[in-house]
């Protein structure tokens, strides 16, 4: 009996294991697959088309003031400056980016 | 204000004239609109004080490459660029990428009494790589945005400070911290007054006190000024006193606030 009981709980453990591994493949495929990055992409292209109309729409007190407001936007939809960075260094080689804030500037700004 | 954005204003507005620096462009051709100024009038600011103000400009079908933008100043007005550098370009590079838009962020100071509006003149600079041969044309954009201007009403500055505390056995320097909120307020003097028997010192045993960065208060800047207190002759207790903050400059005038002052 005991060794049954034991054999039970080792077959337990492995199918926990292998549930688990399963899942963080799940959980890491859906945040790095090319889909995730387009939409992260086109959430940073209209971050930085809200913030066009935001500069257009305000004087700032100091130039620090003009990054404070475009992290903030970016921190409310979790993501980074670095990120940001990255991604605007990125536009001039990626046409599909380029246009993602073509389409994202063609919306009018909020009132 | 420019609400946004029609991609037509790249073929309306007034345009960039593309220079060929590496081939014979046809004598007639008409200049290739490159690029444009997008932004007409900047959000208002007010006369006497300093602001960055954005003016957007739109690529059309090239990528823009050193893209650099300087501003003529009128009199009465001066213009600062990011970093202290003698020219701007746009926000977080100094590419334009085709049949997008990015600013440029201009630091723009009014002298008091300016009234109206500022037509702040611009000329804008930028290269295009044509393949992989690394010849490049040029081109080059002459335009000008307007900045509406007004005249601030409201009080000149804050009295942040609303308590001090000092002993009654030892006389005690304590800060006054003060923001300002008119445009810009200059040789601002601090004195208090309270009640009788206590004896109020300044630095250097003048008759007022400065603030401790400069004699300048900008709008939303916040300093402070010291001053001595001397409360021997007081009772334990809590008294009133009147802070009075005296500016000259473009603007004159006083401020007067009061501040709690416990003896213990």
């Amino acid at each position: 009996v005991s060794r049954n009981l034991r054999a039970a709980r080792l077959l337990g453990l492995v199918l926990l294991l292998v549930l688990a591994l399963a899942g963080c493949a799940s959980s890491s495929s859906a945040t790095s697959s090319p889909a995730a990055a387009t939409d992260r992409t086109a959430t940073l292209a209209e971050v930085q088309a809200l913030h066009l109309c935001a500069v257009q729409q305000t004087n700032f007190a100091s130039e620090g003031d003009i990054k404070d407001a475009l992290v903030t936007r970016l921190e409310a939809r979790g993501l980074s400056y670095e990120t940001w960075r990255d991604w605007h260094d990125s536009l001039a080689g990626s046409d599909a980016r380029a246009e993602q804030l073509t389409a994202a500037l063609a919306a009018p700004c909020p009132e | 204000v420019l609400a946004r954005r029609p991609r037509q204003l790249l073929a309306a507005a007034a345009l960039a004239s593309g220079v060929l620096t590496g081939g014979a462009a046809p004598a007639l051709a008409a200049p290739a609109a490159d690029a444009a100024l997008l932004t007409v009038t900047t959000p208002a600011m007010d006369a006497g004080g300093t602001a960055w103000v954005s003016v957007t400009w739109g690529a059309d079908n090239k990528t823009l490459t050193d893209f650099t933008v300087t501003a003529t100043a009128p009199a009465g007005v001066t213009v600062g660029y990011p970093a202290g550098r003698r020219a701007s370009s746009l926000y977080g590079s100094s590419t334009l990428v085709k049949r997008t838009e990015d600013f440029t962020a201009l630091q723009v100071s009014v002298a008091y009494g300016r009234t109206g509006s500022v037509v702040l003149p611009l000329h804008a600079t930028w290269s295009i790589e044509k393949g992989a041969g690394k010849e490049k044309s040029t081109g080059s954009l002459d335009g000008s945005v307007t900045i509406p201007l007004k005249t601030y009403t409201g009080p000149a500055l804050q009295l942040t400070t609303t308590s001090v505390q000092v002993p009654k056995a030892t006389p005690t320097w304590v800060d006054l911290r003060v923001t300002g909120a008119a445009p810009s307020l200059t040789d601002v003097r601090v004195t208090v007054g309270g009640p009788a028997g206590l004896v109020v010192g300044y630095p250097a045993d003048g008759a007022f006190s400065g603030l401790d960065a400069d004699a300048l208060l900008l709008a939303g800047e916040s300093d402070r000024s010291g001053v001595r207190l001397d409360a021997s002759a007081l009772p334990p207790g809590t008294y009133p006193l009147t802070v009075t903050v005296a500016y000259t400059g473009a603007i004159a005038g006083t401020f007067t606030g009061g501040v709690s002052l416990r003896v213990s």
